[in-house]
């Protein structure tokens, strides 16, 4: 049961004296899949990757990575995923080839294994040029890429980022994030962040927790679409501008319209019935020969659903 | 040879423990150490009742040597059967969620444990000490009364007739061992009754068991021969170790799935080779070794030009003068007096860093998520700092030597080695206390209070002139009086002391381990 998910908790709790930090965690990652694990600072979700991998001990419950019981103490599980913690440090005194051989050597690997899984990862994250340098001179970006490089170094079917961009500049998040999205499909990317973008950007499945409890997982489109506020927007033209009256008018009359917003050359069309708007009110401008600047289906972004949900 | 034997069973006995426990947690990996240090703690606790117990009964004449043999071993063996499994039942009534058949062996490994290395390996290196200085000596010339004499060379004939004797106190731990475990099981089943009274019930029948095999040995120990002794002790610790085996942990047959295995004793060597690396660019082993080199080289010039350089300063001539002319003895106190002072600071500073300062930089939560056991992790740093103090008293002993024999035109190469071996166990008991205390501490700071505070507990315990000529300080006085311009006597002058220090080691380490363990990185 457990082997067919990526990631898969039950009931996992932590307390930490009278803090509830994570409270009866259910969840349930699918294998391939780039997981947003979505929260505000102090959410819990820093809690659930230190349980996942097994720095912190739970005070109920168990999780399962790869197939592989987390929680029950056995240091054996570790090789089925790589993890970057929220804070990643290094060994100053290495250099960055020097510390992706270090931790492969932890990993079992073989020198031939280790030599070829370094040169793949340093160009993977751009580190080539730098893999001589100790560790101690490279920039927060560096480290970061370092960070995830060490993290995938035995090809772990699971990674573990926590906040891996929260202490990076934008040019630093961009080259971590693309680097992410590169592993779409043959990694499953367990990533937690407060940064709505970051994870509206890569993520294809989302899970929001606030204080310690799982709100919601649902594939991002699904999410979105959840969400959605079935309301059209009508840009019409300046050469069609005297026909917006009428136009609201025949609009208005539809079963499927609910009411009729008339903002100048705006109209905001809220519906009843999607599908019966989605047919009908293109034809409808249409065939009255009015030409439109834009039309769109308002969408809520991540950002308004998640400041929604976790308000 | 049989001195050697000796050895040998006092080797069986420390590591007896801890190759049970071990073996324990391959079978399985959650039952964690730290129930060894609370089986430890309960063996301690009830001592604390049991001696004064049986001294206050000694004192009323309920346990004196003229009572009847049959009253000494029922009452003997009642009151540690009631001292030992209450302890052990309060242990399990405060650990509420350990109620594993494994946390049962583990905590009766460490109570039966303690007893092998706190108590019988330090009473057996004590008179190992002994034996070794009489070995050879003519005993008539020691002043012993007639009967002293006589059991004196008994004891020592027989030992030289029959060297194997010298197996029969790990023989006897090895059931003794089996013994405790059981026991331990039998007070864990107390606690998986639901019914009080079968609770009550099987820690009745373990404190009666306990007199029983008790009042058994004082019985056997009065009426067998030594070879029937050794017989019944080998049946015993068959019987014992077969219930022990029986309960012993089948391989998991839950859901977890193992990811293929990385062998820890192949991640040490990785992770010792990561330490050594570290300590050389750091500088690290660098400083140790300069430090001890210098203490090698500058303690002989010191003592051999501190007179000279005296006279030659205007007013301080006429104490110049009250200096006896420096002889190797002044050279090698000199020597012995810096290792342990300054030395002992140098320890404590290169230490407390050593678990400390990978949590406070972040270090350990990327290392510790990997396959590499916390174990491992602990015992890879505490190897690489014997390591590395082994090549600076090495390299210290050389020069300490060199000087002495180049300065005085003396000095024997068997007596500093010997000097500088006991400084250097002396040092590692210090050694593994600072790791102890960095694997307590959460920062560098709490680190180095927790270090300073099991060192100087140690040492104050040593001060106490009961404990005295056990405490690690008794290694440098034994260096100390070592002769170094005399080949290298064959007197062991203080074996408890040496054997408790290893203990204090082996207990350090298993404390660092069950610490690391515990915590949250």
């Amino acid at each position: 049961m457990a082997a067919e998910l990526a990631v898969r908790t039950s009931h996992l709790t932590r307390r930490y004296g009278d803090v509830l930090a994570l409270d009866d965690l259910d969840l349930e990652v699918q294998h391939g899949s780039i997981f947003g694990f979505l929260g505000r600072n102090g959410a819990g979700k820093t809690t659930t990757m230190r349980l996942l991998t097994g720095l912190a001990r739970p005070t109920y419950g168990s999780a399962w990575v790869a197939g592989c019981q987390v929680t029950a103490g056995d240091g054996r599980s570790r090789a089925a995923y790589g993890y970057l913690p929220q804070e990643s440090a290094f060994y100053g005194w290495m250099t960055g080839r020097e510390y992706l051989d270090y931790v492969g050597g932890l990993y079992g690997l073989s020198v031939g294994n280790r030599n070829r899984r370094t040169d793949e990862l340093l160009e993977l994250v751009n580190l080539k040029e730098a893999a001589d340098r100790r560790v101690q001179g490279y920039s927060g970006g560096m480290k970061q890429r370092l960070g995830v490089a060490q993290a995938l170094i035995h090809e772990p079917s699971v990674l573990f980022l926590d906040e891996p961009t929260s202490a990076l500049d934008p040019a630093g998040r961009h080259e971590v994030l693309e680097m992410i999205s590169r592993l779409r499909g043959s990694v499953t990317v367990f990533l937690s962040s407060h940064i709505i973008a970051d994870v509206d950007r890569i993520c294809d499945t989302v899970g929001v927790i606030h204080k310690g409890r799982l709100l919601f997982v649902l594939p991002r489109q699904e999410l979105l679409d959840r969400y959605a506020v079935d309301e059209a927007v009508l840009e019409v033209a300046h050469e069609s501008a005297d026909q917006v009256a009428s136009l609201e008018a025949l609009i208005a009359q539809q079963p499927w319209v609910e009411r009729v917003h008339n903002g100048g050359t705006e109209l905001h069309v809220q519906v009843l019935d999607m599908e019966a708007a989605r047919v009908g009110l293109l034809p409808l401008v249409v065939s009255q020969g009015i030409v439109l600047d834009s039309f769109r289906w308002v969408r809520p972004s991540l950002e308004d659903i998640f400041l929604e949900v976790s308000a | 040879m049989a001195l050697w034997l000796y050895i040998v069973s006092i080797l069986i006995i420390m590591a007896l423990p801890i190759a049970a426990a071990s073996l324990l947690r391959r079978r399985r990996r959650g039952t964690p150490w730290y129930l060894f240090l609370v089986g430890a703690a309960t063996f301690a606790v009830s001592q604390a009742v049991h001696i004064p117990l049986n001294n206050w009964l000694s004192d009323i004449g309920w346990l004196s040597a003229t009572a009847p043999l049959w009253q000494t071993a029922l009452i003997a063996g009642l009151t540690a059967g009631l001292c030992e499994e209450l302890a052990r039942a309060g242990a399990f009534a405060l650990l509420k969620n350990r109620r594993d058949t494994a946390d049962g062996l583990m905590l009766g490994i460490g109570h039966g444990g303690i007893e092998c290395i706190g108590l019988v390996a330090v009473m057996l290196g004590s008179s190992l000490g002994q034996m070794w200085s009489l070995w050879n000596a003519d005993l008539t010339t020691l002043g012993l009364s007639a009967a002293q004499l006589a059991v004196v060379s008994g004891q020592l004939s027989l030992l030289k007739a029959q060297p194997l004797i010298a197996l029969l106190p790990a023989l006897e731990r090895l059931m003794t061992l089996g013994i405790h475990i059981g026991l331990s099981l039998l007070v864990l089943q107390a606690f998986r009754q639901r019914s009080a009274f079968k609770g009550a019930a099987f820690v009745l029948l373990a404190v009666l068991a306990h007199a029983a095999v008790d009042a058994g040995a004082v019985y056997a120990a009065a009426k067998l021969s030594l070879g029937w002794l050794a017989v019944a002790e080998a049946l015993l610790a068959v019987v014992a170790w077969a219930i022990v085996a029986h309960f012993w942990p089948r391989p998991a047959r839950d859901d977890v799935v193992p990811a293929p295995l990385v062998s820890q004793r192949r991640l040490f060597f990785w992770q010792l080779r990561k330490e050594l690396t570290e300590m050389w660019r750091t500088r690290r082993l660098l400083v140790i070794v300069v430090v001890l080199v210098l203490f090698g080289i500058l303690s002989p010039l010191m003592a051999y030009f501190l007179p000279q350089i005296l006279s030659g300063v205007e007013g301080y001539e006429q104490i110049a003068g009250l200096f006896a002319d420096p002889s190797p003895a002044d050279a090698m106190s000199e020597y012995v007096q810096n290792v342990t002072q300054t030395g002992f600071m140098v320890i404590i500073l290169v230490g407390m860093t050593a678990v400390a300062g990978e949590k406070m930089r972040g270090t350990a939560p990327m290392i510790l998520s990997k396959p590499l056991s916390r174990s491992t992790f602990v015992l890879a740093k505490w190897v690489a700092q014997m390591g590395v103090y082994a090549l600076g008293f090495a390299g210290s002993m050389l020069c300490a030597w060199f000087y002495i024999w180049q300065l005085y035109g003396t000095a024997q190469f068997g007596s500093v080695l010997a000097a500088t071996g006991l400084m250097y166990v002396w040092a590692m008991v210090y050694s593994t206390l600072t790791l102890l205390g960095s694997t307590l501490g959460k920062n560098i700071g709490s680190a180095a209070g927790f270090a300073l505070g099991l060192c100087i507990l140690v040492m104050t315990l040593g001060s106490i002139p009961a404990l005295s000529p056990y405490a690690p300080g008794a290694l440098t006085s034994w260096a100390l009086a070592i002769p170094v311009d005399a080949p290298m006597p064959t007197g062991v002058a203080a074996g408890g002391a040496l054997v408790v220090a290893f203990a204090l080691m082996e207990l350090a380490l298993v404390g660092s381990v069950a610490v690391i363990e515990r915590q949250e990185i």
